[in-house]
């Protein structure tokens, strides 16, 4: 069987969001800018719901197995039943959806907007609509692990809450990158998040506030290369923390896939480039595959949009790439930040 | 002949592995010999079934035994379907195969799906009267119902807009039946009182373009071809041009042609009837160019053309917008992206070495620019007038085009 496969029925135009369910690990939402989100059986290869929508979809998640929410253009907040095809609306923005997540702990939907708000919603209570709190900025990208819940907003402005006390944020970080933010993924083991720039660089930071934790954040650059003597730089679209072994994948508008160590610092592994640009990855659960969506990302404008390849979505089989390597030899010379080393990393 | 073409846009290709061939034949050829083998013996069956039968009957396998189909995709190794060249194929992966193709072939969808002999040769030739109406008819109809509301809102003389908006140029004026139509070379037996020249189209024995396919292309046609048409005429139409009865203008006047687009703003436009003018019978409305203000007298005078009148106009009269007239037609533009909070703005630092960074904008996301996009934008208004629908069509809200395209899949 090869490395991976593309998926049968991918949407129109563009791919906004790809998200796998929290319990199996080959059901698969597609977010998308032709207005749909489409419910897929990644082992099957088979499309098993199509959900139409106003306007196009920018944001989707799983609740539990066979619920998923959207949210895009039109500012509706719905819950999809997958097995049904029904949907739900749960409420609304006043501006469109950027992004949305499901906490699992506390049966909550959290969603963020270009309307400076987050909102959470209770999708089981007759009148879901819960709790709004207002922000400085625009919602950009919105990550949870556990009960924290990182914002990452317009003018590079970061809030990280508990969401189990919500009445102020737990900090308010500016972003260590100097450009905007693009994308935001919480690692598995809840210790920190990585985001990325439209200027080919990805973050790496702690949740920790204490200054030994902060001294280890960092940032490298990727997703950029240079021609010509000119460095030509592409945004970093998404990132997703592996489940079980905390390395992360990233993409970027380059067409290129990476996972790196963020441990060790290293690059494991870059897939082949893409024919387009990858705007949004996702491990699934179990941590066997990477949802690849590949489609057109606007840096051209609609002129780049005349020319842009049709949209894809790729499966990609993950092996051992994604495993944090077991080093036995002395490591190449560490990063300015790497003072201090992280434990087990020289190994006998 | 249309025959080949259907070959050359979709060829036989084989279900097993999605192979093209130049015909049927190679097609069978290669599945003999490379799915319907027996790789116990160097026999080759015609069919997956034969081959089957083969083995169990020959070599003694159990039915459940069988090798799968050699050198087949994945999911289409079985012996289920039971395919012989281009016959026996599922129909849908018939239809995701022809679909697939199209995309890669860069054709609009439902192209190879429809018959092929049925388009339409294309050939250099003027169409004949009756074409034209056809293909006029089609096409409102492929526009569909949005400019069908269009046309009463125009003025009665129909093709008398210039600088119009762009849905009135969708909707072409066939409320005006004869002189529309005639061909050239009618003009000098137009009866007296009726304009001389049907607006829109170029006088007769005008050199240059032939007068069908523009007049054909109208509808598609930019507006900002037709100023250029005038000049020759603004001054003094060439004699034996217009006909010694007709002239329904007084000395002076200009004929009824677009005013050129660049009037100095002290001088009346010529849509203005001068004093003493009156209107030729037979049309109510005299053919100048007016603003397209529905409701509008027509006394009023029309804005100098170019000038940025209604956003609708404006948009009309730059080449560049006419591409996205169709999407304009039903909206207005997306109101530009504003800053929520200007303290906040941010700039890019500037780069040490010669850098493309591909995404430029410090203060706004692709996603955000996109959505301003006509063909994305979707109106807050309109949600709030209709109420938080959930289960509303989708189609309603979207481009026509996108609709049609997945009436096809």
């Amino acid at each position: 069987m090869s490395d991976q496969i593309e998926l049968a029925s991918p949407p129109f135009d563009s791919v906004s969001s790809v998200r796998f369910s929290p319990t199996n690990p080959n059901h698969l939402l597609v977010s998308a800018w032709d207005t749909t989100v489409r419910f897929y059986d990644v082992a099957a290869n088979e499309q098993k719901a199509k959900f139409d929508h106003r306007a196009a979809v920018l944001a989707c998640c799983f609740g539990d197995a066979t619920h998923g929410y959207s949210g895009g253009l039109d500012t509706s907040v719905r819950e999809l039943d997958l097995e049904t095809e029904k949907v739900n609306h749960l409420g609304q923005h006043s501006d469109a959806i950027s992004s949305m997540n499901y906490s699992r702990d506390q049966n909550l939907l959290i969603t963020g907007s270009w309307d400076r708000t987050i909102r959470f919603w209770d999708p089981r209570a007759p009148e879901p609509s819960k709790l709004k709190h207002d922000l400085p900025e625009r919602v950009y990208n919105m990550d949870l692990v556990n009960h924290i819940l990182v914002v990452a907003m317009a003018s590079r402005l970061f809030h990280i809450y508990d969401i189990r006390k919500m009445d102020s944020p737990a900090q308010t970080r500016e972003s260590s990158l100097k450009f905007m933010t693009r994308a935001l993924a919480c690692m598995s083991d809840g210790q920190g998040y990585a985001t990325g720039s439209v200027e080919g660089r990805i973050a790496v930071e702690y949740f920790d506030p204490s200054p030994q934790a902060q001294e280890k954040k960092y940032a490298f650059k990727c997703h950029r290369q240079t021609i010509d003597d000119v460095d030509h730089v592409w945004p970093v679209n998404a990132l997703s923390f592996h489940p079980t072994y905390n390395t992360f994948a990233s993409a970027g508008s380059d067409g290129t896939v990476s996972i790196w160590d963020h441990k060790s610092k290293k690059r494991l592994r870059q897939y082949p480039k893409y024919n387009a640009p990858v705007p949004s990855i996702a491990f699934n659960c179990d941590g066997t595959k990477l949802a690849v969506g590949v489609s057109y990302t606007w840096e051209e404008g609609e002129e780049g949009a005349k020319t842009a390849e049709r949209p894809a979505v790729y499966i990609r089989n993950v092996g051992d790439e994604v495993k944090v390597p077991f080093f036995t030899r002395t490591p190449c010379t560490p990063l300015a930040h790497e003072r201090l080393q992280p434990k087990g990393w020289t190994g006998t | 002949m249309a025959k080949k073409k259907n070959k050359q846009v979709l060829r036989p290709w084989c279900w097993y592995c999605e192979r093209e061939f130049e015909d049927e034949k190679v097609l069978m050829q290669h599945q003999k010999a490379k799915h319907f083998k027996c790789n116990m013996c160097p026999r080759r069956l015609n069919t997956a079934g034969g081959l089957a039968v083969h083995i169990q009957q020959v070599h003694k396998l159990e039915p459940e035994n069988l090798p799968r189909i050699e050198n087949a995709l994945p999911g289409r190794d079985g012996y289920e379907v039971e395919i012989f060249g281009m016959e026996g194929i599922p129909a849908p992966d018939m239809a995701d195969y022809k679909r697939r193709k199209e995309i890669e072939l860069g054709l609009t969808p439902g192209t190879i799906t429809q018959p092929q002999n049925k388009r339409p040769k294309i050939e250099n030739r003027p169409l004949s009267e009756d074409e034209l109406r056809a293909q006029l008819e089609a096409h409102k109809a492929l526009m569909g119902a949005s400019e069908a509301s269009a046309p009463p809102a125009l003025p009665a003389a129909g093709g008398a807009v210039y600088a119009a908006p762009s849905q009135t140029y969708a909707a072409p004026p066939t409320a005006v039946p004869t002189p529309v139509m005639s061909p050239p070379g009618v003009p000098p037996m137009v009866p007296p009182g009726a304009p001389p020249f049907v607006p829109g189209m170029p006088p007769p024995g005008f050199p240059g373009q032939p007068p069908f396919p523009f007049l054909a292309c109208r509808p598609m046609a930019p507006p900002p071809g037709f100023p250029p048409v005038p000049p020759p005429f603004a001054g003094s139409p060439p004699p034996g041009m217009v006909p010694p009865m007709a002239p329904p203008f007084p000395p002076g006047a200009r004929p009824p042609f677009p005013p050129p687009p660049f009037l100095a703003p002290g001088v009346p436009p010529p849509g203005i009837p001068p004093p003493g003018f009156s209107p030729p019978p037979g049309l109510g409305v005299p053919p100048m160019p007016r603003p397209p203000v529905p409701g509008a007298s027509s006394a009023s005078p029309p804005p100098p053309v170019g000038a940025p009148g209604a956003p609708a106009t404006g948009s009309a009269s730059s080449p560049a917008a006419t591409q996205n007239t169709q999407q304009q037609a039903s909206t207005a533009p997306p109101p530009p992206l504003v800053l929520p909070n200007p303290s906040l703005a941010q700039t890019n630092p500037p780069f040490k070495k010669g850098t493309v960074l591909k995404w430029d904008d410090p203060n706004f996301a692709p996603e955000e620019k996109r959505s301003r996009h006509p063909k994305y934008h979707f109106s807050l208004q309109s949600e709030k007038t209709d109420g938080p629908v959930p289960n509303v069509p989708p189609e309603e809200m979207r481009g026509k085009k996108r609709a049609r395209a997945e009436d096809f899949l």
